[in-house]
């Protein structure tokens, strides 16, 4: 079954995200708190599959990175 | 700028499959995008979305392709039928290699297809699966009488066969279908499709795996072995792009037309090569997958294919639309990947909301030709900028679309209409930036929009045609 948890240091789709996060501009990232909170609510989440939102189709890394994303479940977990 | 339509030359019927679309166990295009559960808080009839249900229907969709695509040579129907909590997981190895419960399956998409009352079209496993495996699902699909698959399927819930018509024997197997040579393919499709049998009261359509792009030599080795055991062969030709879809360049964008319009030379390839060995034109050719696919959005995952529907899109989808009316005599259904979340795809899904894409209303605005009567007619112009279809329905309506890829110039159109009066028009438009899309904060940038640029005169129709548009006039 999918592993319910984020991408890692050392796994070869965390440099693909890393490499996301290192361009995306200051301006756009939440900041660390609040990314902090949302990959919390994220790794207890259900629809995490091997560090994907199975909602939405993006590495949670990448979407809980940005400052005016939301979570896209219905519940509007964060 | 002058166009003639000739409403006393009656060609072909274009096939409302023309317009079909196709819905692949890939990213969130079946999980998501049109299956979420009948426990979801997202509303839901039987576990398929009731705002995606619906808006394929306002799309009069006639046929949906499933489960594939790659995924169909390694999808083993067992699988996927039964009580849900017994059904094993799998991993999609050729999408992302995320793992797939097998909750959607075979009972569940023929329950997709009854809601939105369109036709099935089911692709075999022939790359991976056995002649077996193949014939038993038919059997447990169609046939009445008591057998273990009928017993099976009716432990299942399902007391009646269901009616299936078109049955893919193999998808892609030139590549992803298991490589094979077209000469191994052609063998092995006629011993699968032997076993594909028609069982009292259904009568299979079947399709074998023809060529992608101008691919030639796989026709011209594949028609000689099938044209007796087929009705017809597939193609797929995809728009290809290197950038995402809202960062195209103009340079790029005009790159992304050419290659659109390129798909008829294709197509005429091929049927050349059909024509020599089938005269008769006995053996029709399917689109079954085509359109847009751009680097996939920032941030998604890799293999989910996610990608936004911008107007070029539109676009795209108007000069396809155009290229298979133009052949409807030889070309019987056509399937736009995919339905939702992938590739080129209608409707766009973020948990319970859904948008509505350019591709969308490209859709919509071409119902009008669906199962009308093709009319002679021809455009200066053509190929260049310009791409256009004329029709006539059962009322004695024409309906005429016209698209304008350039990005500056609009064309004032001279249309002579011969045989059938232009009193009362009725216009309509899409039309935007060639980059404007739709997305969850703003639905609507690009949709369909009454025009008031076609004018009645004497003998004809007088269009203003602007730049980057999309245009339906009926009369």
């Amino acid at each position: 079954m999918p592993c319910k948890c984020l991408l890692k240091d050392g796994e070869p789709l965390y440099d693909t995200v890393a490499a996301y996060l290192a361009a995306l501009p200051e301006e756009l990232k939440a900041d660390e708190k609040t990314v902090n909170m949302r990959l919390a609510i994220c790794e207890k989440c259900d629809c995490l599959w091997d560090g994907i939102c199975r909602k939405c189709g993006c590495y949670v890394q990448a979407r809980a990175a940005k400052k005016d994303q939301r979570c896209p479940h219905e519940d509007r977990n964060w | 700028m002058r166009m003639t339509i000739d409403c006393t030359n009656r060609k072909s019927v274009i096939a409302p499959e023309l317009y079909g679309s196709f819905a692949e166990h890939l990213g969130r295009c079946i999980y998501e995008g049109l299956f979420v559960g009948e426990d979801s808080n997202i509303p839901n009839k039987n576990g398929m979305r009731t705002d995606v249900v619906e808006a394929l229907k306002e799309l009069k969709l006639p046929v949906l392709r499933w489960p594939g695509g790659c995924f169909a040579d390694e999808y083993h129907w067992r699988d996927g039928i039964g009580p849900k909590e017994k059904r094993p997981p799998m991993i999609n190895t050729h999408w992302g290699g995320v793992s797939d419960d097998n909750s959607f399956g075979t009972h569940e998409f023929l329950e997709l297809c009854e809601q939105l009352g369109c036709e099935p079209y089911i692709t075999g496993n022939l790359g991976s699966g056995t002649v077996e495996e193949m014939s038993k699902w038919i059997e447990y699909m169609t046939a009445e009488g008591d057998s273990e698959m009928t017993r099976l399927r009716k432990q299942n819930g399902r007391e009646a066969p269901w009616k299936i018509k078109y049955f893919g024997v193999g998808n892609e197997n030139w590549g992803c279908g298991g490589n094979m040579t077209a000469e191994f393919y052609a063998h092995q499709y006629r011993r699968y499709a032997t076993y594909c049998r028609n069982y009292p009261g259904n009568k299979l359509y079947k399709v074998a795996c023809g060529p992608y792009d101008d691919l030639y030599s796989w026709t011209e080795t594949i028609i000689p072995l099938v044209k007796d055991r087929c009705d017809a062969i597939s193609l797929h030709c995809y728009t290809w792009c290197k950038s995402r879809a809202r960062e195209v360049s103009a340079e790029q964008y005009d790159g992304l037309m050419k290659r659109a319009r390129i798909i008829g030379k294709f197509i005429d390839g091929h049927l050349d090569i059909m024509n020599r060995y089938d005269p008769e034109h006995k053996v029709k050719l399917i689109v079954d997958e085509w359109g847009t696919w751009y680097h996939k959005e920032l941030g998604s995952v890799d293999g989910f294919l996610y990608q936004q529907s911008t107007m070029a899109d539109a676009l795209v989808a108007a000069i396809s639309f155009d290229i298979f009316n133009a052949r409807c005599d030889r070309i019987s259904m056509a399937n736009i990947a995919q339905t939702a979340n992938v590739l080129q795809a209608a409707v766009l899904t973020e948990g319970e909301r859904m948008v509505k894409t350019p591709t969308f209303y490209a859709f919509k605005l071409y119902t009008g030709h669906m199962g009308s009567t093709l009319l002679g007619s021809f455009a200066e112009n053509e190929n260049e900028n310009i791409s256009h279809t004329a029709s006539v329905n059962e009322n004695g309506e024409v309906f005429l679309t016209i698209s304008n890829t350039s990005l500056d110039k609009s064309y004032e159109l001279d249309a002579t209409v011969v045989g059938h009066e232009t009193k009362a028009v009725n216009a309509e438009i899409i039309t935007a930036d060639r980059l404007a899309y739709n997305d969850f904060e703003k639905p609507e940038q690009v949709n369909i929009k009454p025009f008031d640029g076609v004018k009645a005169v004497h003998g004809g129709l007088r269009i203003t045609l602007p730049p980057c548009s999309v245009v339906s006039v009926k009369f």
